[in-house]
């Protein structure tokens, strides 16, 4: 049974919105949220500086480490930076159905806010590829709305939105031959001219992009000769190189050994602690997103079942119904951050 | 495959150097394809450097529209055996040049042949059109159903016309470059056709080189793709139908030509739009200049799609061998 | 009474014996049609034009029971049932007309295989040159049992060549190159070179074939031409097109400055069928092309 902490439980709401205000946030966009010690990973926030000692240890990278976290240039600013905790993006009662009869999406609606990581959990087939496709604007829902940094996604232009938002889709086609440099300075084509001409700032986000996910050794070589792990890295690299305030992954990890597993968390972790951005991922994996997540959403059938913070949600009686399967929900000691035991009848 | 980041200088002078080695090409072409050292009289080397100038002109205009055409439909169908005619143009062309030439007017069988292109990608666009997108997969099929439909329209003419047309209809449908008598309106149409998708599709190599990594990837970064679905369709369907109308069905160039230029250049299509322009002119000049030796040595004409087409065995060959061992990974 | 029955179940057998003998399955009587003197009467199946011709101008045009679809002259030919061509032939036709001989160019030879399992006597002629078209004419003549009717004809063809070689006897021959446009597109011509029929009627016509090798209809192209340079062209655009080809071919030719047939108008574009055709009109074919390439013979009597 999950130990509930100290902190007064923020009530779930059916609609998975957030309270408008959670009473013990400051106000004024302070990066760092007060949160109880139990939920913070003993570590650093920001595992870059833990990669590099990695990188030192080991040797044989190619690119020699940078003695300071390299955050990609700023070249891009979107004109009002995110309040903290603000919510960026919110979707509101959205339907959306492949084919007609078939809804994927049924009346759904959340919110992520900028500087928190978001985590979309739910079984198979409950929409959550749907629902990053929505609203990264691939698809265009027969109902409901998705309003970003409070205007309407049909408001902005395609070009504006690739500025400001990224989707690392879950699979991505490698047959064409490019290197990893050339997939990863495919991310500044956003920000690139109609001819597409890049300059030395698109370089440099490139090559830190790289750095960033622990590529930089791979950058000449051709995307194909990647392993899955690999290539999956890359690609989070190139949506990095677009500098976006909103990041959409679906599935990021899927295929990562836990090492980078934790590796890629630990990035997204700095990209909206230190960078302040707005990052909402899609997981199978209920405990690296428990681990993590600042907010969990958790999807059944197109719908959100639950949403809240983590031991909000990663509660026996909010899971079962929704994976149709007994859990058991431990406290890891370490980090405080609830745990799920599957517990499979027989 | 370049470490080099794509300038502005870099492009225009690796553009003015394509153009340039076109330039020597046409030029060489010109001199020795008409061995214009070797007339006697001035009036007859005028005369053959007129027709080498024409015939170098057609050859450089349909080269480069037929490599173009054929590059952008690779990278629109993501198919590396794409090519000019798969999705039906030679055949709406064709049959529509062929009927013109044999039944209505021989002076506007061009225009007519355009027509009939116009016409295949209205057909396709009709036929591969579902739930208001163009996909790859439906183009290809409305394509493949399109060249079998002409190819018995075509064979139902030939059957029915007199032996001696049989036998001209078979030689036009090889493609041949030069014609008695001038047509410069027409080539200067496809020339001017030629640069203008060359300069479209410069603009649309960003999206052509983000399709590649997928069509989620692309929307993503920004490409409208269904935009640039219909236009690339649209503008290559045309360039490979006044390539038609002009000087017959060659093939082999709009396929050759785009992979020669990925294994030199790499898969950047920034690269290899400008490339592809002055490549395939160059290519298809040095095939005619090939054929039009032949013919002065042998005294027997081969039609220039012969040659492209000799070309294009080894060239299967050698992509079996190269590329598909690369594994085309979607995870 | 029995005796007479018997008598007649005999008479019976007898007359279908008899019968039987004089062949199988033919239930209509054909109407005699050979001039054929006591044999079987003579059913011609006529498979090219030019023999069709050759046919008719020997007055066997009775005789001939089926022709291909190009035989279109002389007109009473198109009367005769149409069996296909010899690319395809309709069976059933030929079956139905009921031939007893076969006349053919050599080209076929799988046609030949057909029809002699059908049955029917085949004599197969080759006719792409002069001297062919003599030995074709007296093959048929001995094929058909008329060699007379055959010597008439060679006579005949024989004095209209005769005719035409005393009117432009002395003249100088010109450098003349006969020329066939292509119906589709016009990248190449067809040419007349040493040795075909063609070259014969234009050695017969006063002219000397520009196209200086032995070659049979070789494919030249514009620069060929020019390095060829004849003093006359003859264009033969014979088969039917769209009305404004005659003019495109003209403005074709009219590029090729250098060319003294051009330069001096001597481009002539002639769509009479029968100059490339060996056969009876031969005689035709050497007039009217002497006429055209020695300008002032047309205004001259034409000798006896």
């Amino acid at each position: 049974m999950a130990e509930t902490d100290g902190r007064a439980m923020t009530p779930i709401r059916r609609d998975g919105k957030m309270p408008p205000g959670d009473a013990e946030m400051p106000r004024g966009g302070s990066p760092h949220p007060p949160r109880n010690e139990h939920q913070r990973p003993r570590r650093d926030s920001s595992l870059a500086p833990l990669a590099q000692n990695d990188n030192a240890k080991r040797g044989g990278y190619g690119d020699p480490p940078r003695t300071s976290p390299t955050d990609p240039p700023r070249t891009n600013p979107p004109a009002e930076p995110p309040r903290a905790n603000a919510p960026y993006i919110e979707a509101e009662g959205l339907c959306f159905a492949y084919t007609a009869g078939e809804p994927v999406l049924a009346g759904l609606s959340m919110t992520a806010c900028a500087g928190r990581l978001t985590c979309v959990l739910g079984p198979n087939g409950s929409g959550k590829t749907t629902l990053l496709r929505v609203l990264a604007r691939l698809l265009v829902p027969s109902g409901g709305s998705v309003r970003l940094a409070g205007r309407p996604l049909e408001a902005y232009r395609r070009a504006d939105l690739a500025r400001r938002v990224a989707y690392v889709p879950q699979e991505t086609l490698a047959g064409a031959g490019f290197t990893v440099m050339e997939t990863v300075l495919m991310g500044r084509s956003p920000h690139t001219g109609a001819l597409g001409f890049e300059s030395e700032a698109d370089w440099q986000a490139a090559e830190s992009a790289l750095s960033l996910t622990e590529t930089a050794r791979f950058a000449g070589r051709d995307l194909a000769d990647l392993s899955g792990g690999e290539r999956q890295r890359v690609i989070v690299a190139r949506a990095l190189a677009q500098d976006p305030a909103l990041v959409l992954l679906d599935e990021p990890t899927a295929f990562l050994d836990i090492r980078h597993q934790h590796s890629i968390y630990g990035l997204l972790t700095h990209l909206v602690r230190e960078q302040g951005r707005t990052v909402i991922a899609v997981s199978h994996d209920l405990n690296l997103a428990g681990a993590y997540a600042d907010d969990l959403v958790l999807l059944a059938r197109g719908a959100v079942a639950a949403a809240g913070p983590p031991e909000a949600v990663i509660r026996p009686e909010v899971l079962e119904p929704v994976y149709e399967t007994p859990v058991e929900v431990r406290r890891d000691e370490t980090t405080g951050r609830p745990l799920v035991l599957p517990r499979p009848p027989g | 495959m370049t470490p080099h980041p794509l300038t502005v200088r870099r492009y225009v002078l690796t553009t003015l150097a394509g153009a340039a080695a076109w330039l020597v090409v046409a030029a060489v072409a010109v001199v020795v394809g008409g061995r214009l050292w070797a007339w006697g009289s001035a009036a007859q080397m005028h005369d053959v450097l007129w027709l080498r100038l024409e015939w170098v002109a057609t050859a450089s205009a349909v080269g480069a529209a037929l490599a173009l055409s054929g590059l952008a439909l690779q990278a629109l169908l993501r198919n590396p055996l794409a090519e000019p005619y798969i999705l039906g143009v030679s055949g709406g062309a064709g049959l529509a040049y062929i009927l013109a030439s044999l039944f209505v007017s021989v002076v506007a069988a061009p225009a007519v042949a355009v027509l009939g292109a116009l016409a295949t990608v209205a057909l396709v666009y009709a036929i591969a059109r579902r739930r208001g997108r163009l996909e790859p997969y439906t183009l290809l099929l409305a394509g493949v159903i399109l060249n079998a439909f002409y190819g018995a329209a075509i064979m139902l003419v030939t059957a029915i016309v007199r032996p001696e047309q049989r036998g001209d209809i078979a030689v036009w449908m090889m493609g041949t470059i030069g014609a008695f008598g001038p047509q410069w309106p027409l080539i200067g149409a496809v020339a001017a056709l030629a640069v203008a998708g060359g300069g479209l599709f410069a603009f649309l190599a960003k999206g052509f080189n983000l399709v590649a990594a997928g069509e989620d990837t692309a929307g993503a970064l920004g490409v409208r793709v269904e935009r640039l679905r219909v236009i690339t369709f649209v503008a290559a369907s045309l360039l490979a139908g006044v390539s038609v109308a002009l000087a017959g069905p060659i093939g082999f160039v709009g396929l050759i030509v785009p992979h020669v230029l990925r294994m030199l250049i790499g898969p950047d299509h920034r690269r290899l739009v400008p490339a592809a322009l002055f490549a395939g002119a160059a290519f298809l000049v040095l095939a005619d200049l090939a054929a039009c030796l032949w013919e002065g040595a042998t005294n027997r004409s081969v039609p220039v799609g012969v040659l492209t087409a000799m070309c294009g065995g080894p060239f299967f060959i050698y992509l079996l061998r190269t590329r598909w061992r690369k594994r085309m990974a979607v995870r | 009474m029995v005796s007479t029955r018997f008598h007649l179940v005999l008479l019976a057998l007898a007359t279908a014996a008899a019968l039987s003998a004089t062949g199988c399955g033919e239930a209509d009587a054909p109407p005699p049609a050979g001039r054929e003197a006591g044999r079987q009467p003579l059913r011609i199946l006529s498979l090219a034009p030019n023999l069709t011709e050759i046919l008719f101008a020997m007055g066997l045009g009775d005789a001939v029971v089926g022709r291909s679809t190009y035989c279109t002259y002389p007109p009473e030919a198109l009367a005769v049932p149409a069996v296909g061509d010899t690319l395809h032939l309709d069976l059933a036709g030929v079956i139905r007309a009921e031939p007893t001989l076969a006349l053919l160019l050599t080209r076929r030879t799988e046609v030949v295989r057909r029809l002699e399992g059908l049955g029917i006597r085949v004599a197969a002629v080759e006719a792409d040159r002069m001297d062919q078209l003599r030995e074709a004419i007296r093959t048929i003549g001995t094929e058909t049992g008329r060699p007379d009717a055959a010597r008439a004809l060679l006579a005949q063809i024989d004095a209209d060549l005769a005719a035409v070689r005393r009117r432009v006897a002395g003249l100088s021959p010109p450098r003349t190159l006969f020329a066939c446009p292509m119906t589709v597109g016009s990248a190449r011509i067809l040419v007349a070179g040493r040795g075909t029929f063609v070259d014969d009627l234009l050695t017969a016509a006063g002219a000397e074939n520009a196209y200086p090798d032995r070659a049979d209809w070789p494919t030249i192209g514009p620069t060929r031409v020019v390095d060829l340079g004849p003093d006359v062209v003859i264009v033969n655009a014979a088969t039917k097109g769209p009305a404004d080809r005659q003019d495109t071919i003209r403005r074709a030719w009219n590029a090729l400055g250098s060319v003294p047939a051009v330069e001096a108008g001597r481009v002539h574009i002639l769509t009479e069928p029968y100059l490339t055709i060996p056969g009876p009109r031969v005689g035709r074919a050497a007039r009217l092309l002497a006429e055209t390439i020695h300008p002032g013979l047309a205004d001259e009597e034409p000798a006896p």
